[in-house]
């Protein structure tokens, strides 16, 4: 089964084409990051006027490279992201996955955008490989923090979340307090590897709820240390995104160590903005090494959002969700189901 | 040939099918606001309605504003992706010239006019047309986003005696001294029937560009200012 993914949830317009949720036969990813630059964050009007503009060519173009045509022929289906994300960005992708599913007289699936990265480490995967059940999924990005127990591609449950600011957002905040620009992951984790990541002791994880994360005071302290010790120079700030970034991992990486223990998982998974981060790769890569668990890493490209995991996501879920009706719009609030 | 237009730079939706004969079928919801709920189910039942189907559809019209942005994105981005996937042109109208096109398709107002649509935040989208009956209106400026007071001046300034839109229903008071014509919104069934006359003026989906008559909404922080 051929699936068409669109996915328009936040600042990527992205299409993709895969088979049974798991052969990807293109994937094309068209960022606005330059644009929300400016702002220190993603504006949704510039979002949603971005994604109108790019939708046709992104769609096209995943249509040719996997050597189909804009008629849809060889098609089977065409899925969205519903939500979560920024509405007036989201009703872009239904709107033209509606559309387009109506054309071509196939059926329109809707995706959970957070089930989209939960679907990513079964991509690329032969039919009888993948992960070994039960996964483990720490799913880290500017607007999620999540560790997700995944005993089948439709089955899973939330361990925990962060309480406050999602670990992307944290990174956000920290880039712009150190002056380094937006996106705040990318540059934080550069500068890290020059500095010292035991330079200054940033608090780590909250320790009365097992799986859950905070970054909130994480955040403070290093407002109050750029504070107390004023607008840090280069070396100042290596050492400041060294640590920082060191607090940051220790936390995600030491619920996820705590909970596959206590699960007996057999495989662990990282997926997200963040996950792209590459102090982060090394540290779960190490983990699963020590802890005799499988280990998938994707490709920094399907970490990040993209349309791939959406329409692998469709293709999982496409015996439990019925298909979007012609009325269908977007849940900027949808959330992970409860297990059951 | 069929002509599908679509409409939705206001809080009504509206569709409708269009051939050589003039209008064939329409689909009016004059307040449901739900853009993303209402497009495809009217225009898949204005087709039932007329007895054709999605594959003798030859063109694509659409209003690209300036209107409500959210609105405008799905009515495009439906226009566009349906004229992707069925290989077919799309016809660009504007919200303000079909205000003014209703006026000179009705007929019983010749001279100047405004077409004036409420922008929200205190402001108006306003242009000033020339309309002869029958005849395609003229634009005597171009078509702005101001606030009703100085909207108002721009019109008097063009001599325009009537006002069309829903300008004056959310700012009675700068628009007391002009007649208000019929109607307050453009609709998708007065787009089709220009798209006939305009039929020339069809470009393809990836063309198509939305009018939005105002930057988004957004300031750089002062921190990071230069
Ligand atoms: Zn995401």
């Amino acid at each position: 089964m051929r699936i068409l993914g669109i996915e328009t949830s936040c600042d990527e317009t992205a299409a993709a084409v895969v088979v049974d949720g798991r052969v990807i036969e293109s994937s094309v990813v068209s960022t606005q990051i330059a644009l929300h630059a400016p702002f220190g964050g993603v504006v949704p009007e510039i979002a949603g006027r971005a994604h109108v503009e790019r939708i046709v060519p992104v769609i096209r173009e995943a249509l040719r490279l996997a050597g189909l045509g804009p008629d849809g022929a060889g098609v089977d289906a065409v899925a969205c992201t519903v939500g979560p994300g920024l509405i007036g960005a989201l009703l872009v992708g239904v709107s033209a996955a509606k559309s387009l599913a109506w054309s071509w007289n196939v059926p329109c699936l809707g995706v959970n955008h957070l089930e989209g990265h939960l679907a990513s480490p079964f991509l690329e995967a032969g039919p009888d490989a993948g992960p070994e059940l039960p996964l483990l999924t720490l799913l880290v990005s500017g607007g999620h923090t999540l560790l997700v127990l995944v005993r089948t591609p439709t089955s899973y449950e939330v361990l925990g979340s962060t309480i406050d600011d999602a670990a992307g957002e944290a990174y956000d905040k920290v880039a712009r307090l150190l002056k380094l620009g937006y996106p705040g992951g990318p540059v934080i984790d550069r500068l890290a590897t020059t500095g010292n990541p035991r330079a200054i002791a940033f608090p780590r994880a909250i320790r009365d709820r097992p799986y859950d994360f905070s970054f909130s005071g994480l955040k403070t302290a290093v407002a109050n240390h750029v504070r107390t010790n004023g607008v840090p120079d280069e070396d100042a700030s290596a050492d400041i995104a060294a640590s920082f970034q060191a607090a940051v991992v220790d936390a995600l990486a030491e619920k996820t160590q705590v909970a596959g223990r206590t699960l007996g998982i057999r495989s662990v998974a990282i997926g997200g903005g963040v996950a792209a981060n590459a102090a982060l790769r090394e540290r779960i890569a190490a983990i699963g090494a020590a802890e005799g668990w499988q280990v998938h890493i994707p490709d920094r490209s399907f970490c990040t959002d993209n349309a791939a995991m959406i329409a692998a996501a469709a293709w999982w879920w496409r015996q439990v969700d019925a298909p979007l009706g012609l009325d269908a719009s977007a849940d900027p609030n949808l959330r992970l189901r409860r297990p059951g | 040939m069929l002509i599908a237009a679509i409409d939705t730079s206001t809080i009504a939706v509206s569709v409708a099918l269009a051939d050589g004969d003039g209008l064939v079928a329409r689909f009016d919801a004059p307040r449901v606001r739900r853009h993303a709920e209402t497009v495809l189910p009217a225009l898949e039942a204005v087709l039932t309605l007329a007895g054709r189907t999605r594959r003798e559809i030859t063109h694509v019209c659409v209003d690209v504003g300036p209107g409500m942005f959210t609105g405008l994105r799905v009515g495009v981005t439906t226009a566009i992706t349906v004229a992707m996937a069925l290989d077919l042109p799309v016809v660009s109208v504007g919200s303000l010239d079909l205000l003014a096109w209703r006026v000179a398709l009705g007929g019983a107002h010749r001279g100047t006019v405004g077409a004036v649509l409420d922008a929200r935040r205190k402001e108006c989208f306003v242009q000033p047309f020339a309309v002869e009956p029958g005849e395609v209106p003229v634009p005597l400026a171009p078509a702005a986003a101001l606030p009703p007071s100085s909207a108002a001046e721009l019109l008097r300034r063009h001599g325009c005696s009537g006002i069309v839109g829903d300008g004056p229903v959310a700012y009675p008071e700068p628009f007391a001294g002009f007649t208000v014509l019929e109607p307050r919104y453009p609709d998708a069934a007065t787009a089709a029937i220009v798209a006939l006359r305009t039929i020339d003026s069809a470009t393809s989906a990836d063309e198509v560009t939305l009018c939005y008559l105002r930057e988004p909404d957004a300031e750089i922080p002062k921190d990071l200012r230069p």
